[in-house]
């Protein structure tokens, strides 16, 4: 049987690596995979001296790696990490699971499977660490063996539970022991790091700070939950051949013995692997198609009531509301980890504040400072990650086309509906900005108010101009732009990403020129005569510039979409 | 209500559709029959304004569809073999959705009856996502009748369907072009073109075949004499 899973999984892998070759005929998937190479090469290339990037690899390695390990080993046990363990795709399910297989052959399958990948990982970790003084072969096959342990771990921790589920309270019995050991490990390291982050903040510089950390993770109770970890480490982190061997020894054991507890391991997997193996293959589809919002809705929780839309929608009025309604409608079901938001906020705005003590004005600028990046961080790369517009309705071009919609008012409202998404929480977080700057005493409430009315008047042109540029880009090159179920990947993927992020700022660029001109015509003069008071002006006249741009833009695109053809561009067959 | 002229559509030197030329008048069902890759579900695309022929004219409800395009859609509806729903919209407000596309004052009382008639109406706020295909179909048509279209274009509409829906289907087909809406239907099942079409338009190679009753085909190639439709379209389209 190995002999047939060796060959379907050969068989797939050149099947795949011929189809991305055979696209290379086509001159853009050749650019874009000429400027991803080149990318890779850049970033991984020789432009680091070894000597540095080694030691500070060890350094990582040897202090972070082990508690990551561990975290990720508690994410599988206590947190439904485990169900990523054992995924059967659609295919695999209807083929496999009929077949006359034992689930102990169905396993090795899943782990011979992802060998290429893991080897793949290995190579790309080996080029990343380079300089340890560890011969690179051995660095290799040391990263493999962390890799495929760790995979099969994760293996086990999925048998472990699927066998849980089938035994009913036994099942829990069985389940406790592991889940134990891990919630007990897990609160040790969580011990450790909170006592670490009250002294961390007292070391002062960051080498005290990493002997302080290597400290607490070295007292009894950690050092005793990271062994294993540092064993499947510690072959990788060697700087010699004869310093790697033992370890390497020591970790291909845990590894064996890992392969063992997997195989051997009768639980009844199929069911909940072929369901997540349908999630997992629906979030590919939605993450593929609408990006980080469609990838939200994907992921909601299907037992709940759908929630009533924001906007009312009367049956008459213009036709092409129904479409900005639709597409905010999409939003506002898509962001369900406002929790997570929160969240990520908050633990970024503790992590700035312990190194943001000379800041000045305490926790209020510091988180201040922290809205302002976000607004910075959501203007530049929100346009990518926001999608309600053209990139994700050109999917349904066959309904669309048929709707008496003028061209112009559809484009309008799908550009309308991406900025409004776009803009509406940029300002939610702009407001707490300001309101915590005039809080810590940086300015009044007067221009507190003057700074909230300006960038309500600035953030939906640029984010606008910012849509326009996506959409322009979705139907000049369908292509370049992630639309429909495309499966560009690999070193294309990273080419077309990169091409179609510097063509974003290049047209940003120079749809910036209009409106700077016309500032800068009003401004100038004026500032001659009333000084400071000539910025509002300018900016007023930057701001009608800007939106004229939109109007003519909008038209243009409307234009466009009237003249793409659906099947030319891929998105009909 | 249904005029086509010369309709031509290539695609660099491949010709999907080659000079179709016809018209479906108001209360007509027309079959339009071939085997894969015809070019039916590119005449219809093109009958819908999908895509733009490469020549030839359409008129639809007396409006050139690349003309006043506007007016010519809001004449048609389409459903495609595959439905193409929106995946946060529920049930009813894809049809919410659909009466504020076509401006319908009373799209909420249409809406509901298309619902009940279509046994969707405790689905009304379900996900497309939750629904079977058959649903997500029932779906499809249920928008596109919502605007009474005077031109109805349907691609395998039973796709997905079960038996007591496609009683139904069939029914809503009939009693549409009965209240004088023109119907072209796309289909492989000959028996159910062979029921509900008053005139059958053959196409192989984007090309007409074969055009008018199934009598009249029969007729005008006497060596077909007696066949039923299946016979009929494996002579006409293998000799193709």
């Amino acid at each position: 049987m190995t002999r047939h899973f060796a060959f379907f999984i050969s068989r797939s892998l050149r099947n795949k690596v011929s189809r991305q070759l055979r696209r290379m005929r086509s001159p853009r998937y050749a650019i874009a995979a000429l400027v991803g190479v080149l990318y890779f090469v850049f970033i991984f290339g020789g432009w680091r001296s070894d000597d540095d990037m080694g030691g500070t690899w060890i350094n990582i390695g040897q202090m972070a790696g082990p508690l990551m390990l561990a975290l990720l080993a508690s994410w599988w046990w206590l947190w439904g990490g485990h169900r990523r363990g054992l995924i059967l795709t659609p295919a695999e399910t209807h083929l496999l699971l009929p077949a006359p297989l034992t689930r102990s052959q169905v396993i090795r399958f899943k782990i011979m499977q992802a060998q290429p990948a893991l080897l793949f990982s290995a190579f790309f970790a080996t080029l990343v660490t380079r300089g340890t003084g560890l011969p690179w072969p051995l660095r290799l096959l040391s990263i493999w063996v962390l890799l495929a342990t760790l995979h099969q771990h994760q293996i086990a921790a999925s048998l472990v539970h699927a066998s849980a589920d089938e035994h009913g309270r036994r099942g829990i019995r069985r389940h406790l022991v592991p889940v134990m050991l891990f919630g007990a490990a897990f609160m040790t390291l969580i011990v450790s790091l909170v006592r670490a982050v009250a002294d961390v903040r007292a070391a002062g510089s960051l080498s005290a700070t990493r002997e302080r950390l290597a400290g607490l993770l070295s007292e009894t109770g950690p050092r005793i939950v990271l062994a294993p970890f540092r064993v499947l480490l510690e072959p990788a982190l060697a700087t010699s051949a004869t310093a790697w061997l033992l370890p390497f020894a020591s970790a291909c054991v845990v590894l064996v013995l890992h392969y063992l507890w997997v195989i051997r391991t009768d639980a009844a997997f199929e069911e909940s692997a072929a369901e997540e193996g349908e999630k997992r293959a629906a979030l590919v589809a939605a993450m593929r198609s609408g990006g980080i919002s469609r990838l939200g809705f994907a992921q909601r929780d299907r037992t709940k009531k759908v929630a009533r839309p924001w906007l009312p929608l009367h049956p008459t009025g213009r036709n092409a509301y129904a479409i900005f309604w639709k597409n905010v409608l999409y939003t506002q079901r898509s962001f369900r980890s406002a929790r997570g938001l929160i969240g990520i906020m908050v633990l970024l705005a503790f992590v700035i504040s312990l190194g943001g003590r000379d800041t000045g004005g305490g926790a209020p600028a510091v988180i201040g400072f922290f809205c302002v990046g976000v607004v910075v961080l959501m203007t530049a790369f929100g346009p990518l990650a926001v999608r309600n517009d053209l990139r994700m309705d050109l999917r349904h071009i066959e309904q669309l086309r048929t709707y008496p919609v003028r061209s112009r008012d559809l484009v309008a409202a799908e550009v309308a509906a991406a900025t409004a998404a776009l803009t509406v929480p940029q300002l939610g977080v702009a407001g707490i900005g300001i309101v915590l700057f005039a809080s810590a005493g940086s300015y009044g409430a007067g221009q507190a108010v003057v700074l909230f009315a300006g960038a309500v008047i600035v953030l939906p042109v640029v984010n606008a101009l910012s849509v326009i540029i996506q959409n322009l880009l979705a139907l000049l090159y369908p292509s370049w732009v992630r639309l429909g179920e495309q499966d560009a990947a690999g070193m294309e993927a990273i080419g077309q990403n990169m091409i179609v992020m510097v063509g974003t700022v290049l047209l940003l660029a120079v749809l910036a020129i209009p409106p700077l001109v016309a500032g800068a015509i009003v401004g100038a003069p004026l500032s001659m005569v009333v000084g400071a008071g000539a910025v509002p002006a300018g900016v007023l006249a930057a701001i009608i510039a800007g939106a004229a741009e939109i109007v003519l833009l909008v038209l243009w695109l409307g234009r466009l979409y009237d003249r793409t053809d659906p099947v030319a561009a891929g998105l009909l067959r | 209500m249904i005029d086509v002229v010369g309709l031509s559509r290539s695609y660099g030197d491949f010709a999907a559709v080659r000079n179709l030329t016809f018209a479906v008048q108001p209360g007509e069902v027309v079959g339009l029959v071939g085997p894969n890759g015809a070019g039916k579900t590119t005449t219809l695309r093109c009958l819908v304004g999908i895509i733009r022929p490469t020549s030839g004219r359409i008129r639809i409800a007396g409006h050139d569809l690349l003309a006043e395009p506007l007016e010519a859609r809001a004449a048609l509806a389409f459903v495609p073999d595959e439905p193409h729903l929106f995946p946060h919209l529920t049930v009813g407000e894809h049809l919410s959705f659909t009466g504020r596309i076509y401006g319908i004052a009373d799209a909420a009382a249409r809406g509901e009856a298309l619902l009940t008639e279509l046994e969707l109406a405790d689905r009304r706020d379900s996900l497309p996502d939750e629904l079977s295909r058959g649903m997500k179909q029932k779906l499809a048509i249920a928008c596109g009748l919502l605007h009474d279209p005077r031109a109805l274009l349907l691609d395998e509409p039973l796709t997905g369907l079960d038996p007591g829906a496609i009683r139904r289907m069939k029914r809503t087909i009939r009693d549409r072009a009965e209240k004088g809406a023109a119907v072209i239907l796309s289909s492989h099942l000959l028996g159910l073109v062979e029921e509900l079409c008053s005139r059958i338009l053959v196409i192989q190679n984007g090309e007409a075949v074969a055009m008018g009753t199934l009598d009249d085909i029969i007729a005008s190639r006497p060596g077909l004499a007696g066949r039923g439709l299946e016979d009929v379209f494996l002579a006409l389209t293998e000799r193709a």
